[in-house]
């Protein structure tokens, strides 16, 4: 079903849309969890808040890309379930996202700016570089996918997957070094 | 760092690039007709004179002939074809993406290096490449040391028609290294391989298609361990042989000069080292103790990441090779066994290696594929519980685990289940018996069940029956 036609169900209070949402995307909704949480458990908790987020959002609100907004909100109450078992630090450091603050560990950048500054010039910076790169980053680090998951999703070999990343890191270094934050 | 600093930021990335993640789909490789042109007309080239060949011999003779005895040859001169790019939209690297000097080639690596990297010169020649067919391009490449690493291996070129005065990395595919020792100090090891995303993959693949696959943390303890078994081994010489995976590895992803380059350790003792600039490995072999010593630290010493153990699914229907008998299991179940009597019948196959697991919550059932690490913990499960004695109970609550391994595909009538009032049950046709195993013990069972489980998707189906 297309998302146009879930969201005007969800428009009419029919909570058959939820169904078509898990069909349509709960796995790649759990994952996103599963990712994060690490705990098929917990992470089932998440999807089930999702659907219950997007139920109570949809409407006022009329996202388009539907999927990003799913996305979004299913990692965010991944990283609250995080955040109140004050595990947010120490798994931070397991997942791939530990890869960027490795790379940009040098300097403190809430001295500097605050998170939300910095992610806007992330995504600015990412219009700058060319689609397959960008998919990459947002895949391992915005997804915590694992490369090998990466690499089946793009048709690309690991070390290839690995590489590119490596220089986009290296590319957002030198373009954060330009704006003077580093 | 404040905590969730990076993920707080990541949070700002736009919902267009989290759609185009999701959606993006591998490129289908284009074709480009521009690129294509010398390649036809090659093709072209080769018709025409084919044609006048054949045009110019005496009468054609047909004959038919098997693939075999098709060895004739065309009078015809070899011609080489390549997609060309424009000169002019070219850097010098790109140009002379692959140099031969004094008989060495070298390749490319996509990267350009700054002066403070660079060591001394080396030598000042003209190459050249062929562009087009006959169409030969010159330049002079003055060829540089560059600073902390082997020359033998890496070199910095610098064309001196190039304005730009860029030094270009490039890679000696020649390069061979006669001992382990040899080539840790040619890459300069210890200064120059980072260890990008700081983990250590080791991954166990069982005959029976299961695998466990830990991922460890690679902090000073194990970079020391890492080094000190390199600069143990270095007389260890390096032998011409391809990868060869065994069912053991252990892989570090590393660079070196910004090249990705890597390290596999397999359980048949071999060490190879690759660089992502060629496709050659260096193989040492190291020798299965060595593996084995430095698999023990990393059990030991190193800090787990995550820990993935199950099977592929497709090994899960697996047909087994004898038909268990289950002609026993109603007198043993009606006679009040134990549960580690029932689990010892010739034939009952409780314990299983493979097994589909359902997930009954009372509304949907939800597949689970599993394999040796669940066998254990059930196993495990079962020895715990051997003592308890059958007794006639049936389950009151919906929650449950079913279990079915894969001996029973065609015998229908047999169920076991673990259920969250703390029985587990064992069902054969009308004959129930339960076991009690304890709420807490099925609470500890399914916590664990869920970290070594894999939900069922239709990526990797299970055929049931």
């Amino acid at each position: 079903m297309d998302d146009r036609q879930i969201i005007a169900m969800l428009f009419q209070r029919n909570d058959h849309a939820l169904k078509e949402i898990a069909l349509k995307y709960g796995k790649l909704i759990f994952r996103v969890a599963d990712n994060i949480l690490c705990c098929h458990e917990n992470s089932r908790e998440c999807v089930n808040d999702t659907y219950l987020a997007v139920w109570n959002s949809i409407p006022p609100q009329n996202p388009n890309p539907f999927i990003a907004f799913i996305c979004k909100i299913t990692r965010n109450l991944s990283l609250k379930k995080l955040r109140d078992k004050n595990a947010l630090k120490r798994r931070s450091q397991t997942l791939p996202i530990y890869e960027l603050e490795h790379e940009l560990s040098d300097c403190s950048f809430e001295d500097k700016i605050d998170a939300r500054e910095l992610g806007r010039k992330i995504d600015s910076f990412l219009d700058t570089v060319d689609e397959e790169s960008r998919v990459i980053f947002v895949k391992r680090y915005w997804f915590s996918d694992e490369i090998a998951e990466i690499a089946k999703a793009t048709g690309l070999s690991e070390s290839y997957v690995y590489t590119k990343l490596s220089r986009t890191r290296k590319k957002l270094r030198t373009c954060l070094e330009k704006e003077g934050l580093m | 760092m404040k905590d969730g600093y990076f993920f707080d930021a990541l949070n700002e990335i736009s919902d267009e690039h989290i759609a185009e993640a999701v959606a993006y789909e591998p490129k289908a490789k284009i074709i480009q007709w521009k690129k294509l042109v010398p390649i036809a007309a090659c093709l072209i080239a080769i018709a025409v004179s084919v044609f006048a060949v054949t045009q110019s011999e005496k009468p054609v003779i047909t004959t038919y002939v098997t693939t075999e005895d098709y060895t004739y040859s065309l009078p015809m001169t070899t011609v080489s074809c390549a997609p060309v790019r424009d000169w002019e939209s070219m850097n010098y690297g790109e140009r002379f993406n692959y140099i031969t000097v004094k008989d060495v080639r070298y390749v490319l690596c996509d990267e350009t290096l700054s002066d403070d990297t660079i060591g001394n010169s080396l030598v000042s020649e003209k190459v050249s490449v062929e562009y087009m067919k006959d169409d030969f391009r010159t330049a002079t490449a003055e060829i540089y040391e560059i600073k902390d690493i082997s020359s033998d291996i890496f070199t910095a070129f610098r064309f001196t028609e190039d304005e730009k005065g860029e030094y270009f990395l490039y890679y000696n595919t020649d390069y061979t290294p006669s001992t382990l020792g040899h080539y840790i100090d040619d890459i300069n090891a210890v200064n120059n391989i980072s260890f990008v995303d700081k983990t250590i993959t080791y991954r166990n693949d069982y005959p029976n298609g299961d695998f466990k696959q830990v991922t460890y943390r690679i902090d000073e303890k194990v970079e020391k361990e890492l080094f000190e078994m390199l600069t143990r081994l270095k007389d260890t010489a390096c032998e011409p042989k391809d990868y060869h995976e065994t069912t053991e590895t252990v892989k570090i992803y590393t660079e070196v000069m910004n090249q990705t380059h890597m390290i596999y350790l397999t359980g048949g003792g071999e060490l190879y080292t690759y660089f992502g600039a060629d496709d050659d490995m260096f193989c040492f072999n190291i020798g299965t103790d060595e593996f084995r010593k430095f698999v023990a630290f990393l059990e030991g010493e190193a800090e787990t990441i995550r820990t993935l153990m199950g099977c592929p699914a497709s090994e899960l229907v697996t047909t087994p090779t004898t038909v268990p008998d289950y002609s026993v299991l109603p007198s043993a179940l009606e006679s009040n066994k134990t549960l580690g009597e029932i689990a010892d019948i010739p034939g009952f196959h409780l314990k299983s290696t493979s097994w589909v697991v359902y997930e009954q919550d009372g509304e949907e059932d939800t597949v689970y594929s599993t394999g040796y690490a669940f066998n254990e913990l059930f196993l495990k499960l079962i020895e715990l519980n051997s003592d308890k004695n059958a007794i006639v109970r049936t389950s009151e609550t919906g929650e449950r685990l079913q279990l079915e391994p894969m001996y029973y595909q065609d015998e229908e009538d047999i169920y076991v289940y673990l259920c969250n009032d703390g029985y587990l049950y064992i069902t054969y046709g009308t004959i129930t018996r339960a076991f009690e195993i304890g709420t807490d013990a099925y609470n500890e069972f399914m916590d664990e069940f869920y970290s070594v489980s894999c939900v069922w998707t239709p990526e990797h189906p299970v055929t049931i029956g």
